[in-house]
């Protein structure tokens, strides 16, 4: 009898009410607690709610906004007030937010968002700061390499695998020889599966066209717009390539993106507080494992 | 003079075998159709046409229109398809239909239940639809045990119907991004097979709206499991000014960084569909006399008032977006709009219909005449919109691997619904007699770069020059003319553009903007036209006659066919109807576009 009574869940549900009730008796305040049916709505309540729905937790531009709206709108505001209020007091009078997973991750949310409403008030936006981040976080602002060039293109013969790099090698004597020019190598050579010439292109954006070994060929010549160079060995087949224009990767100047590393940085700053005031939280809790 | 339909199509049978020759071949597609599991598509009348009827109808086969119940069949089938179904909570509809037990562990699946119990469908579709528009998705049916069944069954419905030299399906699915109703969608679709979309599930609004986020992933994803994408926008011309404009989802400036990954990504948009084409605007182009061509503004503000205020026209049109990549290009090194254009027709029947008379709806429900006055997207009925998009491909072979390779070099074009065959080739050497050469493609390959390509380094005294080649769709209108559109950079960093008539039809003599119009054959009571205006074919070599080496530049080439009768007027003879009741014009003037070549010094 004791046993099956342990495991009634409803039992568990009647001493968790008893709990929280008890909880509510000591919180409560005094007339709130008269008439559980009443729905107080007062400028704390509204601005309370309009900065929950609005996802921001600021006090004074809530409170602008509140004085700012029409009659018709604060009608609006306080009836979706009421409606919510209503429907979350009945609901909890059902006991459904009880045991639920959905309401366990939003109260969860909820805590998350007020911690970073906090830090969103918090964050300074010292110049040198901004500049030592944008210092340590270089690789974020990294502009890739890109190369601009026209290749001729022989194929791989299945059934003969020197065939393609024997003519590739008469080819490049023969463009060289007659001194062909970059817009000129359309004339000779197989159809290559993409583009002929490439024209400002990343080194990510060759690779997705030519595999990575090309790419790595590509990264070891010199620029010269007079000169065929390789030949350069793809998954297709021989590429002699006429690489007339290289521009190395770089981290821009900071004075040309500051707006951007600033709106990182507050991003940034917000993140760090936010989880600081998590941890503060879940620091207080004593954590045994039984595993 | 008087030529005879007959004579037409002869003569473009018998320019076949000339072209089994040539080094690629035409096929034709459709990018972007929504099946029955895209909730609006289920929502609007189609509650039935799955995946694997729309990939059967669009090889040929027979099939029942999911609103109408009419029988079905397409007398030109197409080459390749991908049935691209919104992301967002695919496949929900039917589940909520066929009370599908995986639904009962979540809280939303059970409400959604009973309220197609007690509501019916569309409540259910608006419930769903609602919580994304609020940006409030209901997690507990985006799990992957809800998700994965209706992924695995795309899947195998592009694998079952994938036959390799006949009909080419790609697996894919649209990212349907819409930050306050302003449409950021994409399409995307895989070069590979199902065991590897089986590695992952559709990227999604719900991941996130932002542009920069869906490439992250895409370009995660792909380092993954080896998958390569192409990703499509489309719907600019209803993007609230968002789709091209020069900044970042952040308001920064487009970055080198920015371009480059969305160029890695993004090598095409499509530019023209059943919801308008995006080209360009009488505003934005004053000296075209052809801008403004299906124009369709009606961005999907759910719940709202559509947007009174006046959006960025500029970010909003396909032509704008690549003077402006020049200008973004010369200022960073990188132009994020390189992109070649494409139409398709974001079909939500599951049926690919992009024929004025062969139109089959938007929706199920605005398939039939009397229907078309219903609104079924925000602010918008059937009228207001046209039957249109096809993706033309020039590739070897109608293989995955040969298509996907075509769209990443941009070797593919646009048209508003009819099989127009275009030719494109820019280099330094073509002259005159190139275009009379029986062996077009040869002649175009061996000195020149195809649409999509590059040109640089023009050398001392020269200037690029095109061969071009337009041949009338066997099976429609005659070709009133080629244009070649150029724009370029001047020295200040401001970017221009100008239309070039470079072929007229019946002979007319080139006078700008006062060349005489083709004339209009249609015959507004009947619905009947002739093909005793235009020609059959245009070929000729254009050289750039304001060319400057030191200017960026783009050209891409714009075919016009005589007019001929829009879905609407048909529509109007069929309901016995007035045609100014109808309140859209009678006629169209069908259009192709290319993908452009750039010039970069």
């Amino acid at each position: 009898m004791i046993r099956t009574l342990i495991k009634d869940p409803l039992l568990h549900f009647m001493l968790l009410g008893v709990c929280l009730f008890g909880v509510y008796n000591l919180t409560g305040s005094e007339e709130k607690q008269l008439d559980k049916n009443t729905i107080v709505v007062d400028r704390d309540a509204l601005l309370t709610f309009m900065q929950y729905r609005a996802r921001q937790f600021n006090a004074k531009d809530a409170s602008q906004r509140l004085d700012s709206m029409s009659g018709d709108e604060r009608e609006q505001l306080i009836h979706d007030f009421v409606r919510e209020e209503a429907l979350y007091r009945e609901a909890q009078a059902l006991g459904m937010s009880d045991n639920d997973y959905i309401i366990r991750r939003r109260s969860v949310q909820k805590l998350e968002f007020i911690a970073q409403g906090v830090a969103e008030q918090t964050v300074s936006m010292a110049a040198d700061k901004v500049e030592t981040y944008f210092n340590d976080h270089r690789q974020d602002y990294y502009e890739e390499a890109s190369y601009t060039f026209t290749h001729v293109f022989i194929k791989n013969d299945p059934g003969d695998s020197d065939a393609a790099r024997q003519r590739a090698a008469d080819l490049l004597q023969q463009l060289n020889g007659q001194q062909v020019e970059f817009s000129a190598a359309t004339r000779f050579g197989d159809r290559f599966l993409y583009h002929r010439n490439y024209v400002e292109r990343t080194p990510d954006f060759i690779a997705s066209h030519f595999g990575d070994a090309f790419r790595n060929q590509l990264s070891q010549m010199k620029p010269d717009r007079h000169q065929w160079q390789g030949p350069v060995t793809s998954a297709y087949g021989q590429h002699l390539v006429m690489l007339s224009n290289y521009t190395p990767g770089k981290v821009p100047e900071f004075t040309d993106i500051r707006s951007r590393v600033e709106q990182d940085y507050r991003i940034w700053q917000q993140r760090q507080k936010q989880e600081l005031a998590i941890q503060q939280i879940v620091e207080q809790y004593h954590v045994e494992k039984h595993l | 003079m008087i030529k005879k339909t007959l004579i037409s199509i002869a003569v473009a049978s018998m320019a076949v075998p000339y072209t089994y020759a040539a080094p690629t071949q035409l096929y034709w597609g459709d990018t972007h159709l929504h099946s029955s599991y895209s909730g609006d598509a289920f929502a609007m009348g189609n509650e039935t046409l799955d995946p694997d009827t729309a990939y059967r109808f669009a090889k040929g086969q027979p099939v029942i229109h999911p609103f109408n119940r009419v029988r079905v069949q397409l007398n030109r089938p197409l080459d390749f398809l991908v049935v691209a179904d919104h992301a967002e909570y695919m496949g929900l509809m039917q589940l909520v239909r066929d009370k599908s037990s995986v639904l009962e562990n979540s809280e939303n699946g059970k409400r959604l239940l009973e309220m197609w119990d007690t509501k019916g469908s569309k409540s259910v579709y608006y419930d769903a639809a609602g919580s994304i528009v609020k940006g409030q998705p209901y997690d507990d049916l985006l799990t992957q045990a809800i998700r994965q069944p209706v992924w695995d069954k795309i899947i195998a419905a592009a694998e079952t119907n994938n036959e390799p030299g006949t009909f080419t399906t790609f697996i894919g699915w649209e990212w349907s991004s819409m930050p306050g109703g302003a449409n950021l969608h994409r399409i995307v679709f895989t070069d590979k097979n199902g065991d590897t979309a089986k590695q992952f599930l559709p990227y999604s609004s719900t991941d996130s709206n932002r542009p920069e986020d869906f490439w992250n992933w895409l370009d995660k994803t792909s380092g993954e499991t080896g998958a390569d994408f192409v990703a499509i926008p489309h719907n600019s011309n209803i993007s609230n000014g968002l789709m091209f404009n020069d900044v970042d989802s952040n308001g920064h400036p487009i970055s080198a960084s920015y371009a480059r990954t969305r160029m890695r990504w993004e090598p095409v948009a499509e530019v023209t569909q059943i919801k308008g084409d995006s080209e360009t605007r009488s505003s934005l182009s004053p000296n075209d006399s052809f801008a403004e061509f299906e124009t369709f503004d009606h961005v999907m503000t759910f719940g709202a008032k559509e947007q009174a205020e006046e959006a960025d026209q500029a970010s909003n049109y396909a032509r704008s977006a690549l003077k402006r990549g020049l200008e973004i290009d010369a200022k960073t090194g990188a132009n994020p709009f390189k992109f070649g254009m494409i139409g398709s027709t974001d079909s939500h029947t599951g049926l690919s219909t992009a024929s004025e008379p062969n139109f089959w709806g938007k929706f199920g429900l605005d398939s039939i005449p009397e229907n078309k006055d219903k609104e079924t997207t925000p602010h918008a009925d059937g009228w207001s919109m046209s039957a249109a998009g096809m993706v033309a491909v020039w590739a070897e072979q109608n293989t995955r691997e040969s298509l996907f390779a075509a769209f990443k070099r941009k070797e593919v074009y646009a048209t508003t619904g009819p099989r127009m065959q275009v030719r494109l080739f820019g280099g330094f050497d073509f002259n005159a007699t190139d275009a009379s050469d029986n062996d077009l493609a040869g002649v175009g390959y061996g000195k020149g770069v195809a649409m999509g390509g590059d040109l640089s380094h023009a050398p001392e005294g020269k200037t690029p020059s095109f061969l071009i080649q337009a041949v009338k769709d066997p099976d429609d209108a005659n070709l009133d003319r080629v244009q070649m559109v150029k724009g370029w950079l001047d020295a200040d960093g401001n970017s221009h553009e100008k239309v070039f008539n470079v072929a007229l039809s019946d002979g007319r003599e080139d006078l700008g903007a006062d060349t005489l119009p083709v004339g209009n054959t249609v015959n507004l009571e009947t619905g009947h036209y002739r093909n005793s205006i235009g020609d059959e074919e245009l070929v000729t070599v254009w050289q750039d006659p304001e060319f400057d080496a030191s200017q960026r530049a783009f050209y891409y080439l714009r075919v016009l066919q005589i007019p001929t009768p829009r879905h609407t007027m048909l529509d109007a003879v069929a309901l016995g109807k007035p045609r100014d009741d109808v309140n859209h014009p009678a006629t169209i003037q069908e259009r192709a576009y290319s993908s452009p070549i750039w010039y970069t010094p």
